[in-house]
């Protein structure tokens, strides 16, 4: 089974760019870390705001449910993402910060973002992991048959 | 006056069934390696397909012809985004040699006073005419997304789509102090041919030009 670097969240924190840290900080505040990661991935600025111009997006479609399906997937050893979880494995080393940049270019075409806004999300999510323990946090997971 | 003709950018999108470029809306350089920031909302989630066009025009006394669709694209790839301000930076090939203007903050510009912009109006309806506006800071405000406010000002004036992106500037001293976002539209309940009236009869906001240059 794949494991994660026991680190602090502060330590996570250094994968972000400064304005990043500074507001992810305030939503785990306010929020608590998974719901601070979804409040950012599912932002899209000020509300009451009318958009001038721009590519045609489904305002209702939920990154962060896909999201956390797929990360879900890969960490609690899902066929899905065998070759992944192999090469994780073949590396020896538990997932830490120099793997998130890996995580999200993994995680950006199935998910259909940029892989720039999954970083926070992806920090917040291994953090909430590695507190609870992956096979704690896994045992209560169950996916969908293909 | 200042003429930033050649840093204004229309940003548009490859559509891969016809390889035509739809133009989505207004971006500007802010750095010399070819940083380009944009509205989040203009470029949605995915990279591909993304680009900048090359400026049409040597100034904007030329005049624009409207027939003219020729284009040289540049691709453009997502290296940030922040969904709190609806920020995007977009990374180029482009090349600027001149020197950029400053990225200052709306703390350095008073309410009352007079402000320029630069964008294209109507391009998401396939016209290209870069548009020189000028108006006043009418107010400053915070506005809020997910609990986190951030810096805006309500200018004097109304915007048209595809000028979201548009490059603000102080025309005393040149410096960029905000990039349009959008305007203020509450939900009426209503919408009329696809469009909720309040959109309009609107004023537009542009956010802080300091929440740009956090990102760079």
């Amino acid at each position: 089974m794949i494991e994660i670097d026991n680190l602090s969240l502060d330590e996570w924190y250094t994968c972000l760019k400064l304005y990043q840290k500074n507001i992810i900080e305030q939503l785990v505040a306010k929020y608590g870390e998974e719901r601070a990661a979804e409040e950012w991935l599912m932002a899209r600025g000020p509300i009451q705001t009318a958009t001038f111009g721009g590519v045609q997006t489904n305002k209702n479609e939920s990154y962060w449910d896909r999201f956390k399906n797929e990360f879900d997937k890969l960490i609690c050893g899902h066929p899905d993402y065998e070759n992944e979880q192999k090469k994780f494995m073949y590396a020896g080393k538990p997932i830490g910060l120099s793997s998130v940049t890996a995580l999200s270019t993994w995680l950006s075409p199935i998910i259909c973002v940029s892989p720039a806004i999954l970083v926070p999300a992806i920090i917040l999510v291994l953090h909430t992991t590695s507190k609870m323990g992956i096979k704690a946090y896994c045992s209560t997971k169950h996916f969908a048959a293909n | 006056m200042f003429d930033f003709t050649q840093i204004t950018l229309v940003i548009g999108k490859v559509d891969p069934s016809t390889q035509s470029i739809n133009m989505i809306g207004t971006g500007f350089l802010v750095s010399n390696d070819g940083k380009v920031v944009t509205a989040r909302h203009v470029v949605g989630n995915e990279t591909e397909g993304l680009c900048v066009l090359w400026p049409h025009i040597p100034n904007i006394n030329a005049y624009q012809d409207v027939s003219d669709s020729s284009c040289k694209p540049v691709s453009a790839v997502i290296v940030d985004i922040n969904p709190i301000t609806d920020l995007c930076i977009l990374s180029t090939d482009l090349r600027f040699s001149g020197s950029l203007p400053l990225l200052e903050s709306l703390d350095n510009i008073l309410v009352g006073e007079k402000i320029g912009m630069f964008g294209f109006p109507h391009c998401v309806m396939g016209r290209r005419v870069l548009t020189y506006q000028e108006t006043e800071i009418g107010a400053k405000m915070l506005l809020e997304t997910s609990g986190i406010k951030s810096k805006y000002a309500t200018i004097n004036i109304q915007t048209r789509p595809g000028q979201s992106g548009s490059l603000v500037f102080n025309v005393k001293t040149g410096a960029i102090i905000g990039l349009l976002i959008g305007t203020y539209a509450p939900s009426s309940g209503v919408i009329i041919a696809g469009i909720n009236p309040h959109e309009l009869n609107q004023t537009s906001y542009c956010i802080s030009a300091n929440h740009i240059k956090e990102m760079l």
